[in-house]
């Protein structure tokens, strides 16, 4: 943006309806011959409609979630009705926790009389508690629709395979069997981000959820003795992540399975980290035996992501959703 | 609540008792929206958005209201209906609404492209900071002056806080940049 601060300043005065009459006619004179000038007033009064609109719709969701009230919350619906059976197909998704989502605009509101320790009572039961809170209110966040085009939205993301049943919006497909989409997300991967959110700090963060692809699946297959002790139901082989340094991330959880009929194993995993780290990963797959195999250059950034907020969670959706991985994975042991 | 008492209160920005009368028409229009083959979710968001549109027509002060707000409410889900079942590729069922007002795009001012425009903007506000989304919504929503920000966030003169507005707005354009891939959509 090549404003200076005294232009935005203008821009922002201007917008408001803050500059007196001849102002804003000198101002109009200026836009009309300046098309910068003219992108930052439609940038801002674009800026001014979204933010009323969240907090248009924070109030409506309100509404909305007392109407709801007195039955099961949402989640409590969909987790019983997914039975914790394994679910949907989905391949790569990324999430961008924004734990206080819409409460913003309470928060807002009330900043100068609340104490954070009144806003934390605020918290509707489906919370997870704790310091780190996410806050998960699918009554007051309802989702707009705008949220759910079928244009930007290829994967389901793991809080809605919990719709597998006949609560899966319609307006959502499964997209199965493309080429990174030969895996299932379960239950499970939910109650691993649930596991991890909290661990990444400012309350805020990516959950990246990857998997291996195709190719690299079969790279992963031909660990020896991987494939047999995962088909054997052994709980043989332990699956981390490091970063360039070889420190084993915390906030990362990995498993893998066996996909019979592809004869393939997979690296499921899940993986949080701060909103604007950049940090390249290494998957390892550890034999009981000791051997390592190494995925290295696991890039969980979303770039070019298309985002996607979900009763206050947002998915990111990454376009490009093939992780980067560097050569065929290679035994260390020797 | 009479519409000019719901059309008054909204105007004058206390909503929350407008949104709940108004919200009593849920479960009719509910009905009317699942008989035309869509499901309780997309129910839900639809008469949400519905009564988002329907506020943002009433606060601005030159729409006069020419039928029933209820009516009028009833039409915008039409309108809304029928995009959505454009969008599935379903056909709509017009019988149920053929009582209804027929509003259109122009009508009510809904541009396609400037919802998705403003759809990307806002994932754009979710990854901004917190700090910068108050900024936001106490200046561009509670329309707060820069004196009364710089107070309620805590910063040690009115000159920062306008110069974290200014970062915070940067932030987001440059993010607009990035994720919308014709950088020139965002004008109107």
């Amino acid at each position: 943006m090549r404003s200076s601060l005294e232009q935005f300043e203008r821009v922002s005065d201007y917008v408001s309806g803050k500059l007196t009459d001849s102002q804003r006619s000198l101002f109009e004179l200026e836009m009309s011959n300046d098309p910068f000038l003219q992108e930052q007033v439609a940038f801002q009064k674009d800026m001014v409609r979204v933010v009323e609109r969240r907090a248009l719709r924070s109030e409506i969701g309100a509404v909305a979630g007392s109407y709801a009230a007195g039955g099961m919350s949402l989640m409590s619906k969909l987790l019983l009705g997914a039975g914790g059976a394994i679910v949907v197909g989905v391949v790569g998704y990324f999430f961008l926790i924004n734990p206080e989502a819409e409460q913003k605009s309470k928060l807002a509101a009330n900043a100068t009389e609340q104490s954070p320790a009144d806003q934390q009572k605020e918290l509707p039961s489906d919370s997870i508690s704790g310091e780190n809170t996410v806050v998960f209110q699918p009554e007051l966040n309802p989702v707009s629709i705008h949220f759910f085009n079928r244009h930007t939205v290829d994967y389901m993301p793991p809080f809605y395979s919990v719709y597998a049943g006949d609560m899966m919006p319609s307006n959502l497909e499964l997209s199965s069997g493309t080429e990174d989409n030969a895996g299932f997300a379960s239950i499970e991967e939910d109650s691993l981000m649930r596991e991890l959110v909290p661990t990444v700090e400012q309350k805020r963060a990516y959950v990246g959820s990857w998997r291996t692809s195709p190719m690299s699946r079969a790279k992963v297959s031909k660990i020896p003795g991987l494939r047999k002790q995962v088909k054997s139901r052994k709980k043989a082989a332990t699956v981390y992540v490091t970063d360039e340094e070889g420190n084993i991330l915390n906030n990362a959880k990995m498993t893998y399975s066996y996909f019979g009929e592809q004869r393939m194993v997979a690296i499921n995993g899940v993986y949080a980290f701060d909103l604007y780290s950049d940090i390249k990963t290494t998957v390892v797959i550890e034999l009981e035996n000791g051997d390592k195999a190494l995925i290295e250059n696991v890039d969980f950034k979303p770039r070019y992501a298309t985002y996607i907020e979900i009763d206050g969670y947002t998915t990111v959706k990454r376009k490009e959703v093939s992780p980067e991985i560097n050569g065929a994975p290679k035994r260390i042991t020797d | 609540m009479t519409d000019q008492e719901i059309i008054s209160s909204i105007r004058k920005g206390e909503r929350e008792q407008a949104i709940r009368f108004l919200y009593q028409e849920f479960p009719k229009i509910k009905a009317l929206i699942l008989k035309s083959g869509l499901n309780e979710v997309v129910a839900k968001e639809v008469f949400n958005d519905s009564l988002l549109l329907l506020i943002e027509k009433l606060q601005d002060p030159k729409f006069e209201l020419t039928s029933k707000l209820t009516t009028y409410l009833y039409g915008i889900n039409r309108f809304m209906v029928k995009n959505e079942m454009r969008r599935q590729n379903k056909t709509a069922y017009e019988l149920e609404w053929s009582d209804t007002l027929i509003i259109s795009d122009a009508d009510l001012g809904y541009d396609v492209e400037k919802e998705e425009r403003l759809s990307q903007l806002d994932k754009i506000l979710t990854q901004v900071s917190e700090k910068c989304r108050q900024i936001f919504e106490l200046f561009y929503f509670r329309k707060q002056s820069m004196e009364h920000i710089s107070k309620t966030l805590n910063y040690s003169s009115v000159n920062s806080a306008k110069t974290q507005k200014y970062k915070c707005i940067e932030q987001a354009y440059q993010l607009a940049q990035k994720h919308v891939s014709h950088p020139e959509s965002l004008m109107p």
